[in-house]
């Protein structure tokens, strides 16, 4: 993860599962960058596939996840394709 | 983007129905197939409420429900969508009937209803697939597909009349190379295409090889366009040629399967990816029994009906039997918890519906689907009749799950719990 993650934003984000897969975001590695800045916090995620129609529940699950943080009042989402996500990037004891 | 609620799930809930009806047909049908009766009508109507009514109106859904997924691109129109089925439906239900009871004119009324309702689907198709974010090895194979329907179904009409006034000659070469226009062109095409989205997804299988895929994708359009215009404009000294290559794109296809399977990230396989691993062992049995079938022909009937059995119940009917747990759970998922998943506690996909009652219809689909085509082949009635039962079992099983599964909606938010079974009748959900 690039950029300064403070806070509870991750922990705050692990929260958020995939519903089909059962696995939070964190350790599926779809989150690729986490940046805060006093009370505004930006992350930049991917989804397993293009297309993912689980596209917008799992967006709005991270924007109120880490809204959720302490201090945190502003929230930015960017979704990425690059790098592409790959199973290899699930997090070896996540399952 | 998301899939449409209403659409694919009256497709769903038809093509539950049909199996069930197929189902209970095979316990009656069973005993005329051991006998060698591939082609006696309870058979036939048998068979076409598998082809027609569980694969076919299966994978219409399917793809209304995959298109904005994999294309990026949603059906053209909802409206013909639903004029498509309110067509197909019944008029699978009149074929099949008439060709149970004997009724020539209710059975071409049905093909005439279904056959128009499958144009309807095809234009819609077609409408769509322009749309498509870009035009990968999954449009490909889906524009194929769709073209072999079309070629199936003109030639299901071709056999209709054949079987007339006997226009095009012999009839066990026509209805063979009907049957395999349909099961090849049509359904291991989708297969193919779609596994190629799928597959990864449900596997986490990512990074897998490809090439077999696309080969198998080339072998089986190769095959079958020569089936096409086999009849008319090239020697039937090519039929074995056209055979090799539909066994051929269906062992590529199941290469790339393994290849899937093998390259899983999954600790383990989910409930429906290991019927999907059954349906695919009955495919390469059907892989291996094909050539035989249709060389030996009307000399050996009964290995004919068993070949016709492992293929379309076994190999393309558990295929998309085992999808269904995939596929109707997420779509409940995503438009009756996904919206208040946010507010309280929801299940996950898979945790819609009991995973050793879906472990039991595995067993039971599998033993019953092998069971048939055993006792078929060796044309033992009373072990075909034990197959059938067994195969019903497990259809009665996978039916009640989707069923539940489809009644399974949030509680309110005062109810305490974290969700109810839909109430009865309760109006179908449109797109968000």
């Amino acid at each position: 993860m690039s950029g300064d993650p403070g806070g509870d934003v991750p922990a705050a984000l692990g929260e958020v599962v995939d519903p089909e897969l059962g696995l939070d975001v964190v350790s599926l590695g779809l989150i690729y960058g986490i940046e805060r800045s006093g009370d505004a916090v930006r992350v930049v995620h991917t989804l397993t596939t293009p297309g993912c129609p689980m596209e917008s529940h799992i967006t709005r699950g991270i924007r109120e996840a880490a809204r959720s943080v302490e201090g945190v009042t502003d929230v930015e989402t960017e979704l990425v394709w690059e790098p592409r996500w790959h199973p290899e990037m699930i997090a070896d004891d996540a399952w | 983007m998301a899939p449409p609620f209403r659409l694919p799930g009256q497709h769903f809930a038809a093509a539950l129905g049909f199996l069930a009806l197929g189902a209970a047909g095979l316990f009656v049908a069973a005993p005329a197939a051991a006998d060698g009766g591939f082609a006696a009508l309870p058979v036939v109507g048998v068979v076409h409420l598998f082809t027609l009514g569980w694969i076919t109106t299966s994978i219409m859904g399917a793809l209304y429900q995959l298109l904005p997924v994999a294309l990026g691109a949603p059906i053209r129109s909802e409206t013909l969508g639903h004029a498509a089925f309110w067509l197909y439906v019944p008029g699978v239900l009149l074929l099949v009937g008439g060709l149970l009871v004997g009724r020539t004119l209710a059975s071409f009324a049905g093909a005439a209803a279904l056959g128009t309702g499958l144009l309807v689907f095809l234009v819609n198709l077609a409408a769509t697939l322009p749309a498509a974010r870009k035009r990968d090895f999954t449009w490909w194979c889906l524009a194929g597909a769709g073209l072999f329907l079309l070629t199936s179904l003109v030639l299901g009409v071709l056999l209709a009349a054949n079987l007339r006034w006997g226009i095009l000659g012999g009839r066990f070469l026509v209805v063979g190379l009907h049957m395999h226009i349909a099961a090849a062109g049509w359904v291991l095409m989708t297969m193919i295409g779609v596994s190629d989205r799928l597959m990864p997804m449900f596997l986490l299988s990512h990074g897998a090889p490809e090439l077999p895929g696309r080969l198998a994708a080339a072998l089986v359009a190769g095959g079958v366009t020569l089936l096409a215009v086999i009849h008319h404009m090239v020697p039937l000294s090519w039929l074995p040629v056209a055979g090799l290559l539909l066994a051929a794109g269906a062992a590529a296809f199941l290469v790339q399967s393994v290849l899937h399977y093998r390259a899983s990230r999954k600790p383990e396989l989910d409930p429906g990816m290991r019927l999907v691993a059954v349906s695919l062992v009955l495919l390469g049995a059907a892989v291996a029994m094909g050539p035989p079938a249709m060389i030996r022909g009307t000399a050996d009937p009964r290995l004919a009906a068993a070949y016709t059995a492992v293929l379309v119940i076994g190999g393309l009917g558990l295929f998309v039997a085992g999808h269904y747990y995939r596929i109707l759970p997420f779509l409940v998922w995503y438009h009756r918890f996904g919206p208040v998943a946010a507010e309280r506690d929801v299940p996950r996909v898979t945790e819609l519906f009991e995973h050793h009652l879906a472990t039991a219809a595995t067993v039971l689909l599998g033993l019953g689907a092998a069971g048939i085509t055993a006792a078929v082949w060796a044309g033992a009635a009373a072990a075909a009749r034990g197959g059938a039962l067994l195969f019903a079992a497990g259809t009665g099983v996978l039916v009640l799950q989707m069923w539940r599964v489809a009644r399974r909606r949030p509680a309110p938010v005062d109810g305490g719990g974290t969700e109810e079974p839909a109430a009865a009748g309760a109006a179908a959900e449109r797109s968000p």
